[in-house]
């Protein structure tokens, strides 16, 4: 097999200082769009020889399909004034798994046609780096076979990136006023007295990816007129708790996301707290659904709503019915001598999937709306009564995979 | 523990208890108002010195009997003995939630009630009733519930001070702050409970 050896060796110099300083360029989000060209050099490591050929791959943070390739045309003067030009086109699909790291996999084909030069056979990897806003860096490695003027080979990109930087770009679009206007909720995003402020851009965006993974069944049963950001909870007291998460204030149906929020707390995979954010967020919302009467009104007291007892009927297990019928489920009674409170008798194959769910109903509902959505499994394992309660009657029949609608 | 058959019989209570109120009015307790205390320490030279007056309905705590008050609201659902105590439930408004009757040596020493939804008793009024509560602390009830304490005229209440909706209504025998968070309210939680 001959080696596609052009005879330009001023080019390796110039190849190996560019991979040597090699710059980043700049992450572009495509407008209207929750993409991310990624763009960078790839270079054969193995000849000693190689060009730096720029490559640039789209895709979208969410996973799903990647789509990119190599479009370059050099031309270079041989000493004895000969031209040889290099016409490379390269066509790369691939998948992404998602997230803020991972791998993408996927296939190239093409062309690399070369005028002024009488055979081109290759066969070998080629290497490189992309670059995503100076925030984060992939290596790609590819092994390509070239016949003739036609390449094809296969690719993996190894995407390692901060997480809090790789998903700040994606939600530029998302506005306080699309919030609005695709949800009617409004967002306050300006500071004011009791420690609200603005949401970031970031924050938006998850606001985002939590209301548009919500199907109508569930959209259309809350009663929210705004969501407010605020440093933290001012309790009824008129005390600050910086440990509180959220809020729903049912009198002007508000819910409040607390800066404690952005805290990593509840679930394993969630290195920036962006999860704990999100699903606070549709825990208050929750919230909001266990109050509402009709629509222009909400319970005075939420243990009357039908959704909230029939989730207490469906998740009360049969089989802890040990002492009396009283005994079951989730109650309220005075314990002899010693206060009133909640007690939920239940079993250990059915209980609420957090321990501040075990707080009371109300919130054990939450909770388990929460892991629906953010931890399936979870809840599933904990209690498969709630999950199907959940599934039928909260969300019709909708289903989620780490935050994702299936 | 006892048990007795289930009587889907609930505690009417939002009517009597507003017929309290009016009563309260005409004897002028409204008069009792009670300054708040320090939260950090309940003085126990408070001792209660409120006469009993009546709870709900008739209920008198320290007169009204056990058999009284199965004449009234039948059977309970449940009747458990421990200690010295024995405690009736009755079904509230509210599956899951009951209202009890406490019992020592056949007399009535505590109630419990769950009040309605929609009760139309907004906290403010009771608030204007009462007076300032001897002292306020959390609830276990539902996020930004409150418990308000008037243990010299005998009475608690939770209640949502957002919404202006109170939940239950307590009475008990007159006693110091001191003594009631030694008994009653031993269980009160002190600090917020709830996070979201």
């Amino acid at each position: 097999m001959m080696k596609f050896k052009p005879k330009f060796q001023f080019l390796v110099i110039f190849s190996i200082l560019i991979t040597l300083c090699f710059s980043s360029t700049n992450l572009v989000l495509a407008q209207g769009s929750q993409s991310i060209t990624a763009t960078g050099q790839i270079w054969r490591p193995d000849a000693s020889d190689f060009y730096n050929l720029p490559f640039t791959l789209a895709f979208s943070p969410a996973g799903g399909d990647v789509n990119g390739g190599v479009n370059w045309y050099q031309e270079f003067t041989e000493a004895d004034g000969s031209i040889i030009s290099i016409n490379t086109n390269w066509v790369f699909t691939g998948t992404f798994a998602g997230g803020d790291g991972g791998t993408v996999t996927g296939t190239m084909s093409g062309t690399a046609e070369i005028k002024g030069y009488p055979t081109f056979y290759y066969s070998g990897p080629w290497r490189g780096n992309l670059y995503a806003n100076g925030i984060g860096e992939g290596v790609y490695d590819a092994t390509v076979q070239a016949a003739g003027e036609s390449s094809s080979g296969q690719f993996t990109w190894e995407v390692s990136y901060p997480a809090d930087a790789f998903s700040a770009g994606l939600n530029q679009n998302i506005s306080a006023e699309y919030i609005t206007a695709t949800y009617g909720i409004t967002v306050a995003n300006e500071a004011a007295p009791g420690g609200k402020k603005p949401w970031t851009d970031h924050e938006l965006g998850l606001l985002n990816d939590v209301l548009k993974e919500l199907p109508a069944a569930f959209l259309n049963n809350i009663s929210i007129t705004s969501i407010v950001r605020a440093v933290e909870y001012i309790d009824t007291a008129g005390q600050p708790d910086p440990t509180t998460f959220g809020v729903f204030r049912p009198k002007s149906n508000t819910i409040e996301i607390f800066d404690f929020a952005t805290t990593a707390f509840t679930f394993q995979d969630d290195p920036n707290g962006d999860k704990e954010f999100k699903a606070t967020i549709l825990h208050e919302l929750t919230h909001s659904l266990q109050y509402k009467k009709d629509e222009y009104s909400n319970f005075d007291n939420p243990y009357k709503s039908p959704l909230l007892q029939s989730y207490m009927d469906a998740t009360t297990p049969l089989t802890a019915v040990d002492t009396g019928i009283w005994e079951s489920g989730w109650t309220y009674f005075e314990k002899r001598g010693e206060g009133g409170g909640w007690k939920s008798f239940e079993d250990e194959a059915n209980q609420s999937p957090t321990d501040y769910g075990r707080t009371d109903p109300l919130e054990d509902m939450s909770e388990s709306v929460m892991m629906y959505v953010y931890d399936p499994q979870r809840l599933r394992d904990n209690s498969p009564l709630r999950y199907n309660f959940i599934k039928d009657q909260i969300f019709g029949g909708a289903e989620y995979e780490n935050g994702t609608r299936k | 523990m006892k048990m007795a058959p289930a009587n889907r019989r609930t505690l009417g209570i939002t009517m009597a208890f507003l017929a309290i109120f009016a009563s309260m009015l005409a004897c002028g307790s409204s008069d009792n108002n009670l300054n708040s205390s320090n939260n950090d320490s309940y003085d126990d030279t408070e001792a209660g010195n409120e006469a009993s007056a009546e709870c709900i309905d008739g209920l008198i705590i320290g007169e009204t009997t056990r058999d009284e008050i199965i004449e009234q609201y039948g059977d309970p659902l449940n009747a458990g003995e421990e200690d010295a105590y024995e405690t009736m439930l009755y079904y509230s408004d509210f599956p899951g939630q009951y209202s009890s009757v406490i019992v020592e040596d056949e007399v009535v020493i505590m109630a419990n009630f769950i009040l309605e939804d929609g009760n139309d008793l907004g906290l403010s009024y009771v608030l204007s009733m009462f007076g300032d509560p001897q002292e306020t602390t959390f609830s276990n009830y539902l996020q930004g519930s409150l418990t308000y304490l008037y243990p010299n005229q005998g009475k608690a209440l939770v209640a949502s001070p957002e919404t202006d909706v109170v939940f239950i209504y307590q009475c008990f025998e007159p006693m110091s702050l001191k003594r009631y968070m030694d008994t009653w309210g031993r269980n009160l939680p002190t600090d917020n409970l709830y996070q979201k």
